[in-house]
């Protein structure tokens, strides 16, 4: 089945094809390589009728972005560069490419947000703001609003999302894996309970404007049972908080009497789901098979691959990506450029796996979920845009040229995809002339 | 055939997934696929198939001091894993779980393949190396 043109857009998500296809990805319907070429001077693909830019090259690495109503893109670094760690870029002359760069901030990480005319950035340990007082770059020194995060090694970066109502939702994860005894160590059992669900491992809730919040002592836990939910967005539409997780890892490496190799590459399924308060995704006790489409007891308490939790303790996700593509950023489409089709749905940035290895690495891309207006899933995911590794088959994450990581929407529209290897930001703009 | 054996043969088969610069050279000892055995069944899924690591998560074992610095220091850090580096040794986020459950020949093995590739030239690790390194 070969279509070309927006219309192949459309008629796929609306007949869900099948995931077998010519242009899958692992499985999942690659709308970049059904209608689009890679382009040279970008590097990557997207659906025919969208134009891409490269609105910066940083070589720093790039990770969250927020976007301020007239267009100044903030994007945090995951180390400092030159001692600073977010970028201030401006694109004067409206040509698609950042032509003002200006580094600030003593702190950051991954976590960058406006909100109420504040910039707030986080560490691995601390949430800090800047009021934006009509300049573009902040001065002084950041108001703490909370601190006390546990300092940690594994998925220790602390990415925030507002409700416009007050609160402020912070992803706490997981030190570890699977919360072994024996921290990734074949065969070693499981904590029971988690003590790492205490403090960690969920979406925690804060007041948004408080400041000297601790972790621990203020803030409420709003979720549990998510070892890494770096990729979070508050829908407005639905008015409901929405993360797709990073799933656990080496099944095979760990528990090879009941994993292959092949099993371990695409298991477990990446989730995608809307979390309410009280909502617990089953991590560390869980995961879900979207093969099998069951949520699947870990080995590491008790399970054998196969044995399911089916007594509804936790939810079955919305929709599922294949294992260790490593959703970075989560994004609903809040722009009106992009064809309706786009309204209210939902981009996720994959960072790329390797924990396949030695099979293929996957992911490095930008997938679309369809959604309506109530934040129900309407279709299959697909792929939006990808060749950002650089190459068609990639086996070692090292090699891969970019590694999509941040999301963000201009107030012109255009979605904008940040970078951490090479440090680039692209403008995606909806452009069918 | 065994988990082990499986996770072999699907390496083996699959030459196009390793880069070259991963493989031993022309005259494999029984040591040296030995060690080739011991790294792709333990090592390779975080430290990938040519030697890379992955950024920010893993180190690579290219050009790595520790990697061909003292074999003692070496062979300690492999027995003990990596959590007691200090917070400021760590640049990568991930745990290494300690690896003193095998046995002399295959530590040995596995560290000397580490150090004799990946462009690698460091003298090679014997069993009696490892023996004295899990002293205390």
């Amino acid at each position: 089945m070969k279509r070309t043109g927006l219309t192949a857009v459309f008629a796929s998500i609306a007949l869900a094809l099948s995931p077998a296809g010519a242009d899958a990805s692992d499985g999942i319907q690659d709308h970049s390589a059904e209608s689009g070429t890679v382009n040279a001077d970008t590097g990557i693909r997207v659906p025919a009728g969208f134009t891409a830019t490269v609105f910066a090259e940083l070589s720093a690495p790039v990770r969250h972005m927020a976007i301020g109503e007239d267009g100044t893109v903030y994007a945090s670094f995951y180390k400092a560069k030159a001692g600073e760690w977010v970028a201030v870029l401006k694109d004067q002359d409206g040509d698609g490419v950042s032509d003002s760069t200006a580094h600030f901030g003593s702190f950051g990480g991954t976590g960058i947000a406006l909100y109420d005319d504040y910039l707030y950035v986080s560490s691995d340990t601390v949430i800090g703001r800047y009021k934006l007082d009509g300049s573009p770059v902040p001065e002084g020194e950041p108001e703490i609003i909370v601190s006390g995060f546990p300092a940690q090694n594994q998925h220790a970066t602390k990415p925030m999302v507002f409700d416009g109502k007050g609160h402020m939702y912070v992803t706490v994860g997981a030190p570890s894996n699977a919360c072994q005894e024996r921290a990734r160590t074949p065969g070693s059992p499981g904590l029971m309970p988690c003590p790492q669900l205490d403090l960690q491992a969920g979406i925690w809730r804060f007041d948004a404007q408080k400041p000297g919040q601790v972790h621990g002592e203020d803030g409420t836990r709003y979720a549990t049972g998510i070892r890494n939910g770096l990729a979070l967005d508050w829908n407005g539409a639905a008015d409901a908080l929405y993360v797709i997780s990073h799933g656990r890892d080496q099944l095979n490496q760990l528990f090879p009497q009941y994993y292959t190799v092949e099993q371990s590459a695409e298991l477990p399924a990446e989730e995608f789901h809307r979390v309410d308060e009280g909502s617990d995704l089953g991590w560390p006790y869980s995961y879900w098979n979207h093969i099998e489409k069951a949520r699947i007891k870990a080995p590491e308490y008790g399970g054998d691959g196969t044995k399911q939790v089916d007594d509804g303790s936790y939810p079955d996700p919305l929709t599922a990506f294949p294992g260790h593509w490593a959703p970075n950023d989560l994004l609903f489409y809040s722009g009106t450029t992009f064809p309706e089709l786009f309204h209210n749905g939902a981009f996720i940035a994959f960072h790329g796996s390797w924990n396949r290895a030695p099979l293929p690495q996957q992911g490095y891309n930008i997938a679309f979920i369809p959604m309506d207006k109530d934040g129900t899933v309407t279709g299959d995911p697909v792929i939006f845009a990808d060749h950002f590794k650089g190459m068609d088959v990639l086996s070692s994450p090292r090699a891969a040229k970019h590694r999509p990581t941040g999301l963000a929407v201009g107030p012109d529209g255009a979605l904008y995809v940040a970078d951490d290897a090479a440090g680039y930001i692209w403008k995606i703009r909806y452009d069918p002339r | 055939m065994t988990p082990a054996k499986a996770f072999i043969a699907t390496v083996l088969i699959m030459p196009a997934f390793m880069a070259t610069k991963g493989l031993a050279g022309g005259n494999e000892t029984e040591s040296g696929e030995t060690g080739r055995a011991v790294y792709e069944t333990h090592c390779l899924v975080c430290h990938q198939a040519d030697g890379g690591g992955v950024p920010m998560m893993q180190p690579e074992l290219w050009n790595s001091p520790r990697t061909n610095g003292p074999a003692t220091d070496l062979i300690r850090f492999v027995l003990a894993g990596s959590a007691g580096l200090a917070p400021e040794d760590r640049a990568y986020t991930n745990e290494m779980p300690g690896f003193s459950q095998l046995n002399d020949q295959d530590l040995a093995a596995v560290l000397t393949y580490i150090r004799s590739n990946f462009e690698n030239d460091a003298p090679k690790i014997t069993p009696s190396d490892v023996a004295k390194g899990r002293k205390p």
